[in-house]
């Protein structure tokens, strides 16, 4: 303690702020783009009436993919698609510490909670592998802060801008926006306080009626997607997931993984104990335990009258609100024995975990199957490409450099889950067609089988395989311990 | 209709749903005994507070360094 107190404390969150920047900005560009992330490059890189039709065909909106269009023409020509595609996360995601900051300041906690919610914002490796993905997930949370923060100290037309840009990033703004509304209201009604009924329509009207024009494609996207839709039912592990996720992560940490989970779910448990424990003389981790559980319960909740939606990483929005409640649970007015106790036992692990993650992640971004290196090995003038589902294209994308040869996509199998629509293809420009109808002399067939392709999806291919003389020059054997995946590149000819 | 592989994946979804529910049982477990320790006699409360502290902390040491040795021999 005596060293915490020689420097003040903004020199101690600096630190930490700055560690948490280091770590973000580290081996940003050290992993290769996972099959997202090239989506993402693709829709980003195209003109911008077809990026926001891409996304209107697929499952989110387009708010984010505006974002990364802007970044891949801000950044100069020739800049690696890594950097420019993984820059906005990085930046949003050093964001989230300021805020996170703020929102202390505003809920009034003790310098020593606001800096152990902050280191542990700053080291999680889930935050770092958000900070470094080209997907929407930092940018969601740094809206879902900015929020809180503006419905905590009452700036209305700020919560009106974060929910709206909310809205437009995720479909699970709609869960956080009624979240941030009941607490809004909540709050007012039990310091008894008249209801700022006007304020309330402003924060939360406006983004409701600037929500309007993505309003119609929202709906069509539910309807749509409702029966290609690839999550499952959530299970109780699944729904106490985040309390794990969003401290450690889920990277390959071995024989680390059940000491960490017990620790996570221990800290959550005694963290809401306390939280119940201290209602009646401190509502800070009642607000705290009701900002993480309301959001994973309302998506259960949709879960039950939709179909399976429940996702850790759209639930990042619970991080911060996480790390805070645990970081009083184990500060706020505990002696300074039972303290370095309780940070004794988290920090080494944190540590690891997030030493862990860098090799981790590569392992995982490396992970997905292209077969583009067998076919440049063989390439021969007047050759074609075709791929009979989206996941072996998209990695083309990436991978190949041989724009002269022609490229073909079959048409849409039946039954598959959670494959790219035929409306999102067209936007990207991909050629679809069955493979009888084209003009080859030699075909390379890439087929990339994952757990949600059909069988429908098998049919066709070993179909394919029948009608011409082929020979299989790779195959797909990234099964884990499970058998997984299948498939593999055949060269095909009449 | 999905192949053997979705079935393979279901199965891993619910290896996981498990693994993760038995984790936060135990976590829960621990924190309970140590609630719990303020319902035995005041005398009591301190020895057993001090075996618990014991036993944990040997255990949380022992796991940690087999980790340890297992994370680096498998970089090695």
């Amino acid at each position: 303690m005596s060293l915490l107190r020689r420097w003040p404390f903004t020199f101690w969150w600096l630190l930490v702020f700055e560690v948490g920047t280091l770590l973000r900005a580290w081996q940003l560009t050290g992993a290769r783009m996972w099959y997202d992330e090239i989506n993402t490059w693709w829709w980003a890189s195209l003109p911008i009436e077809r990026t926001i039709a891409a996304t209107a065909a697929d499952v989110h909106p387009p708010l984010f993919y505006l974002v990364e269009w802007a970044s891949l023409r801000l950044f100069p020509a020739g800049t690696a698609p890594e950097l420019a595609m993984r820059a906005p996360s990085l930046v949003l995601s050093v964001l989230a510490l300021p805020l996170l900051f703020l929102i202390c300041r505003a809920l009034k906690v003790s310098n020593a909670v606001t800096l152990g919610a902050t280191l542990i914002m700053a080291l999680s490796p889930a935050q770092i592998y958000y900070a470094q993905e080209a997907r929407m997930y930092a940018l969601l949370q740094a809206e879902v802060l900015l929020a809180l923060w503006a419905v905590l100290t009452r700036r209305w037309w700020l919560v009106a801008l974060a929910l709206t840009a909310m809205l437009y990033t995720h479909n699970y703004g709609i869960v956080y926006a009624a979240v941030l509304l009941c607490l809004a209201v909540g709050r007012d009604v039990m310091e008894d306080r008249t209801l700022p009924a006007r304020a309330i329509l402003i924060g939360f009207g406006v983004p409701l009626l600037a929500f309007v024009f993505w309003y119609g494609v929202l709906s069509h996207q539910v309807a749509t997607v409702k029966e290609t839709w690839w999550t499952q039912a959530t299970g109780l592990g699944d729904f106490i997931g985040p309390f794990y996720g969003h401290v450690f992560f889920s990277s390959p940490m071995g024989m680390f993984i059940p000491i960490c989970q017990i620790v996570a779910y221990g800290l959550a448990g005694f963290a809401l104990f306390k939280a119940m424990q201290r209602v009646r003389t401190d509502c800070t981790g009642l607000m705290l335990a009701y900002l993480i559980l309301a959001p994973m319960l309302l998506a259960v909740g949709i879960e039950a009258v939709y179909r399976p939606i429940y996702l850790t990483r759209a639930l990042i929005g619970v991080a911060a609100p996480l790390y805070m409640l645990i970081a009083w649970a184990i500060t706020d007015r505990v002696d300074v024995a039972k303290r370095a106790f309780a940070w004794g036992v988290f920090a080494p692990l944190l540590v690891v975990s997030l030493l862990s993650y860098y090799p981790a992640e590569l392992q995982f971004k490396g992970w997905g199957y292209s077969g583009a290196g067998p076919v440049i090995d063989r390439l021969q003038p007047g050759d074609i490409v075709y791929h009979v589902n989206p996941g072996s294209l998209v990695q083309f994308h990436y991978d190949w450099q041989q724009a002269d040869t022609p490229q073909y996509l079959a048409p849409n199998s039946p039954g598959s889950l959670g494959t790219l629509s035929t409306g999102t293809l067209q936007a990207m420009g991909v050629q679809q067609a069955a493979l009888e109808s084209l003009q080859w002399r030699r075909a390379f067939v890439v087929w990339n089988a994952g757990p949600n392709t059909s069988l429908s999806e098998d049919a066709e291919m070993q179909s394919l395989l029948d009608r011409y003389p082929h020979e299989q020059i790779d195959a797909n054997e990234l099964g884990w311990q499970y058998d997984v995946t299948d498939g593999g590149v055949w060269l095909v000819w009449h | 209709m999905m192949s053997h592989r979705f079935y393979e994946w279901l199965a891993m979804l619910a290896a996981d749903n498990a693994n993760l529910l038995n984790m936060a049982l135990f976590g829960l477990f621990i924190v309970l005994t140590w609630e719990a320790i303020r319902l035995w006699p005041p005398s009591l409360q301190t020895w057993l507070r001090a075996g618990v502290l014991i036993i944990g902390g040997v255990c949380y040491v022992a796991f940690t360094a087999l980790a340890l040795y297992v994370l680096v021999a498998a970089s090695l």
